[in-house]
């Protein structure tokens, strides 16, 4: 028995891929807008800690 | 990897302007992707471990004290649940509730209550085992038509 896995609709093999996500949210326009993430995180990159401390904490 | 296309935020007063553009947002959505269908990769278990403990990846919330990159991920999740269906092996993994695996697209919504047992039913229990077949027993016993 397979298991079970997520595909992604448009592309015959299911594995997602950037340029037809891409058109797909130009053929139904979603509206991004709200993708703007609020509040002053560029702080974190003016701590005084090391580049990977900062970037986790941007990441996690 | 995951930090060659997060330049928008390299410049301090850049307030994530690229964000917009629907490129980024293809690429935003690779990451997603990624976390969705690697269940071993190291971030992936950090992010189920942090935000999604006892829920899927697509039912996940904000969460709490959510970081930059997971508020832009949890953000651009309705275009995963959009454009990913489920390939139906044994079902077992397949939540029958909200998800994509029909194949007209149609996602349905939980006809029974949160405390129900059949709230958390998965595909498999709708399939007879090996056969590929419907359980019609059991879908004519608990679901009206």
């Amino acid at each position: 028995m397979t298991k079970d896995r997520l595909a992604w609709k448009k592309e015959i093999d299911g594995e997602y891929s950037v340029m037809s996500a891409y058109h797909m949210c130009i053929q139904e326009i979603f509206d991004v807008s709200h993708f703007t993430i609020s509040g002053s995180w560029d702080i974190i990159w003016r701590l005084k800690m090391p580049p990977r401390v900062k970037n986790f904490i941007w990441r996690g | 990897m995951l930090n060659s296309f997060w330049w928008g935020h390299s410049g301090s007063q850049n307030k994530g302007i690229n964000w917009l553009s629907w490129d980024n947002t293809a690429m935003l959505v690779k990451q997603g992707w990624r976390i969705m269908t690697n269940f071993d990769m190291l971030i992936s278990r950090m992010y189920k471990a942090k935000y999604f403990l006892r829920c899927n990846f697509l039912d996940s919330t904000l969460g709490h004290n959510p970081s930059f990159v997971w508020r832009s991920i949890c953000n651009s999740k309705f275009i995963l649940r959009a454009g990913s269906r489920w390939r139906i092996g044994d079902g077992s993994s397949i939540p029958v509730w909200n998800n994509n695996w029909l194949l007209d697209n149609i996602i349905i919504t939980p006809l029974v209550n949160d405390g129900s047992p059949l709230a958390y039913l998965r595909v498999k229990e709708c399939l007879l085992q090996d056969l590929k077949a419907w359980n019609v027993p059991f879908l004519q016993a608990n679901f009206s038509p």
